[in-house]
């Protein structure tokens, strides 16, 4: 019977099974950063001149940032100017119409990664726009969407033909100079998706990007905005892998979601970036800002994510429930191993009355990796009768890895009613042995034990996602137990 | 304010620079002032920015002008009020010792800080243990940093305990230690009296003992004044003792305390600390559990109200297998009052099988109180029980309601619901006069009900 010394060994060794690279001629920026870039980037794109003004904006703030050192992990600087701002695949110039104009590397970079984009359209439902580097290739089920107008494309795509939407709504939740990280994404953003649900409309179908990080020295900026407008309801999918890399690769991404009167978002994030070799090299800095806003009443924001790759991960996904009654949740797994790092929790900002939060955290580490939760229940004064409930239990897989929790608490109203707990635990030897007893492996008793942890959170993903998270999570950790 | 104000650091070097060494002192101790005082100097006042002080503003106390406390005479008539009946006692005025008001058990060697040879007994720990440990230097991890407020300590005690308790004594009669506080009663408006009140208790190994400190001014003082307070406990294999940490300043008087607690193997130390009073208050408490079977209990209790702010930093350190560590926190806010909790559980790779608990409760009784809570988990250790938990909420109404139904008044009913939500860490003690004390000083900043005014 395999130990527990044997199989974390196992997993160990075991080599990132989606890295490879594929070799598509690109449209390269010269490495570095400058106000010529983000011109150049703006005129590729042939952006209207506020757009520029507002890159360039966010630039010159970012310039007098410095770079966050607060969270809990440990990292190579990032050199900003030798990375490439802009990379796009040849054929912008003619988009194909469809799946048979791409680029055959291209698709057959999704078939390795167990997601054909022909399978994906006839999935029921879902729409794919998948995202190569930074510009998007293909679009599905766009017609069926529009009929219901709902608008879904590519960032680029809605900055020329909704101009006033995206004018309207970009940076209104995550200002340009938010951020160090956002302040980089709002200056240089290449490309990402662009949602608009308008008054009381349901989405038909799970919307879905696949994003996939390619090319050398090539940091990816995506920029997600999703609106929903009164009384609609959208679910919104987002998973990722990207292929071996030597040298890290930045990700600074920013999702801004807006909810009005009664509209309701679901937001799902799988994440799988490379996470570096077993001594930590290579492997992807995921340093994201996302933040909804409960602007109207009864208005509803769900995050859930399950991170399971990246060297580093610094992401908090949160919440302002400005309107009455609104509701924010945060569902999340989060994993850790080899030397993998993540930081990564939520904040619940309650400005409305009678809003509510709920976080439930579940954080798994095993090798050396460190696993933290940081996050923050902010009820302010005008939040009369607010509700939140946390949990954040974190959970090790052998001696060398480390769990952190650090939740900041603040109330400034005594009608708000808050409950925060946490534990860490590791796997029992008697619940093993129990398992054995009837005849489960050692390796199934634990895939069990670690799904069992993470059900809370699993039941809250889309139907899609639940069962490649559950994949993930068993390859990312099988065998790693005893 | 007068003319020319040197700025907050500068004044408490001078203070150093003008009290001289000591004559008496032992060489060890000598070198940890004058190291302890170098590193203040090197880091400074903390600001907002620092992490562990971005919840405490300190500025209003960087703003006053400090001198050293006046040499106030206290009566004993004034002294006994705040005496325990059945224990022994060493009352300090100002951080200084007053040996006509003390009691001096015989089991135990007890010594002024300030003369060690007249009073004997403890000299030898005094030279091993005191300061060796205490500005946070010593808990270990990456992040501990120069506490500003122990350093200072460190430099600058004039006077204060140091209790040696022998090996395998059991002592019976409690031993209160009365830090009095007497500000002058002409002093300058414009500046804050500050006193450096130190103690170092050694547990020596399979004794038992038990500590009670009460930080107090006497009747009528107005005016603030700075008592920043340092403590040390070395607790022996085998020992168990307990402490209990009164602090009832006046209510604008600036309290910063910091105390340490290293434990062997098997011992025990069972410490509370309530506070009841001061305008600007932080305790740092930091305990090491560097032997196996080792358990350390933190638990507190604030009740505050008016502009109060009161910050419990806390550090539990599990750095050998099998250790235990407790907390309980609660916090009674009404009026404009704020809290801080942070409170930090930080497990060593070698500590397997550590089991450790923290919680903190609050309860606001005003629109305008709040309360932080930070409890944190730091776990490199994969065989281990850490749990937290945190609450923040008001009154039930329903209970409240209940008891009107029956005819109480509100405030009583408010009085009783609160009183109820604070016992456990009142009743805590075994030690009759101690608990009626607190209970008495709970109900009292009870009285009336929440300061509010409006209506529930």
């Amino acid at each position: 019977m395999a130990t527990a010394t044997d199989t974390i060994e196992a997993l160990a060794q075991r080599d990132y099974e989606y890295g490879f690279v594929t070799d598509v001629e690109q449209d390269t920026a010269p490495p570095g950063l400058s106000e010529e870039i983000i011109e150049f980037i703006s005129a590729k794109k042939n952006e209207p001149r506020w757009l520029l003004d507002w890159r360039l904006d966010a630039y010159r703030g970012w310039l007098k940032m410095v770079e966050p050192d607060w969270a809990n992990v440990r990292y190579e600087p990032v050199d900003y100017q030798s990375i490439c701002y802009y990379a796009a695949p040849k054929s912008d110039d003619d988009r194909p119409k469809s799946l048979d104009e791409i680029d055959p590397e291209i698709l057959a970079t999704y078939e390795k990664l167990g997601i054909p984009l022909k399978e994906q359209e006839m999935l029921a439902g879902v729409a794919v726009d998948a995202v190569f580097d930074s510009v998007s290739v293909a679009t599905t089920f766009r017609e069926k969407l529009s009929e219901l107008g709902v608008i879904f494309c590519s960032f680029s795509e809605a900055v020329q033909d909704h101009p006033e939407l995206v004018r309207k709504y970009l940076g209104t939740v995550v200002p340009r100079r938010d951020n160090f990280f956002a302040a980089l994404n709002s200056a240089v953003f290449s490309d990402g998706s662009f949602v608009y649900i308008p008054k009381g409309v349901r989405c038909p179908m799970e919307l879905s990007t696949y994003f996939r990080i390619n090319a050398m020295n090539t940091g990816q900026f995506e920029r997600t905005l999703i609106i929903a407008d009164e009384g609609s309801y959208v679910s919104y999918l987002e998973g990722c892998t990207a292929p071996m890399r030597d040298e890290n690769q930045l990700h600074a991404a920013v999702v801004e979601l807006v909810a009005h009167e009664d509209a309701r978002i679901k937001y799902s994030t799988v994440q799988n970036w490379y996470p570096g070799d077993k001594q930590g090299v290579g492997g992807i800095y995921n340093f994201v800002t996302k933040r909804g806003l409960c602007e109207g009443r009864r208005s509803k924001i769900s995050w859930t994510q399950v991170e399971t790759g990246s060297a580093v991960t610094w992401k908090y996904p949160s919440c302002i429930l400005k309107g009455d009654d609104s509701v924010g949740e945060f569902y999340s797994v989060a994993v850790s191993n080899n030397r993998q790092q993540a930081d990564t929790g939520t904040k619940m900002i309650h400005v409305g009355k009678r809003t509510s939060s709920t976080i439930v955290s579940k954080g798994i580490s095993a090798g050396e990796g460190q696993n933290t939760y940081r996050g923050s229940v902010r009820i302010l004064r005008s939040a009369e009768d607010a509700r939140n409930f946390s949990q954040c239990d974190s959970m090790l897989i052998g001696d060398r890895c480390g769990a952190h929790t650090f939740p900041y608490i603040d109330v400034a109203n005594p009608s708000a009613q808050m409950e925060h707990e946490a534990s860490t635990s590791k796997i029992g030897e008697d619940q093993i042995f129990y398992c054995n007893q009837r005849g489960i492996e050692t390796e199934d008793a634990v895939s069990m034990i670690v799904n069992g942890f993470c059900k809370e959170v699993f039941r809250e993903l889309p139907m899609e996602f639940a069962v490649e998270a559950q994949k993930l999570l068993e390859v990312s950790l099988e065998g790693s137990v005893g | 304010m007068t003319a020319v104000t040197p700025t907050p650091t500068a004044q408490y070097l001078d203070l150093f620079a003008r009290r001289g060494e000591r004559s008496g002192e032992a060489a060890p101790v000598r070198l940890r002032r004058r190291q302890a005082i170098e590193r203040f100097e090197a880091a400074g006042f903390p600001g907002r920015g620092d992490e562990e002080w971005r919840q405490t503003n300190i500025a209003p106390l960087l703003r006053s002008a400090v001198t050293e406390a006046s040499r106030e005479e206290v009566g004993a008539r004034q002294a006994r009020r705040f005496l325990y009946q059945g224990c022994d006692r060493l009352v300090f005025v100002n951080g200084r010792f007053a040996v006509e008001l003390s009691s001096i058990p015989k089991e135990i060697a007890v010594s002024s800080l300030a003369d060690l040879e007249a009073t004997g007994g403890a000299a030898d720990a005094v030279a091993e243990h005191l300061g060796a440990t205490v500005d946070g230097r010593a808990s270990c991890s990456a992040d501990a940093v120069v506490h500003p407020f122990a350093a200072l300590n460190t430099g600058l005690f004039e006077d204060g305990a140091a209790i040696v308790i022998p090996a395998g004594a059991a002592v019976e009669r409690p031993l209160q230690v009365l830090w009095l506080s007497a500000p002058a009663a002409g002093a300058a408006a414009d500046s804050l009296e500050v006193s450096f009140p130190r103690l170092l208790v050694v547990a020596g190994e399979n004794s038992q003992a038990s500590i009670i400190e009460t930080f107090v001014a006497v009747n009528g003082a107005a005016g603030g004044y700075f008592v920043c307070p340092a403590a040390e406990f070395v607790c022996r294999a085998g020992s168990v003792l307990h402490h209990t940490r009164l602090q009832a300043d006046a209510s604008d008087a600036f309290h910063l305390g910091f105390q340490h607690t290293e434990l062997e193997r098997s011992a025990v130390f069972d410490s509370s600390s309530l506070t009841f009073g001061g305008g600007l208050v932080r305790n740092d408490a930091v305990a090491l559990l560097d032997g196996e079977g080792a358990h350390c209990t933190l638990d507190g209790l604030y009740v505050v109200a008016g502009s109060q702010f009161v910050d419990n930093h806390m550090r539990v350190e599990h750095r050998q297998p099998h250790t235990t560590s407790h907390q309980l926190y609660k916090g009674v806010l009404d009026d404009r009052a704020r809290s801080v909790f942070n409170g930090r559980i930080y497990v060593h790779k070698a500590a397997q099988k550590t089991d450790a608990k923290q919680t903190n409760r609050n309860l606001l009784l005003s629109r305008s109180a709040l309360a932080n809570s930070n409890p944190q988990l730091e776990i490199f250790a994969d065989d281990v029980r850490c749990t937290h938990g945190s609450t923040i909420g008001r009154l039930d109404e329903d209970a409240l309601f209940y008891l009107r139904a029956r005819g109480l008044p509100r405030e009583q009913a408010y009085g009783m619901l609160v009183y109820a939500f604070a016992r456990e860490l009142v009743e805590k003690t075994s030690f009759e006069p101690l608990r009626q004390d607190l209970e008495g000083r709970l109900r009292a900043s009870l009285n009336g009900g929440p300061g509010g005014g409006e209506a529930a």
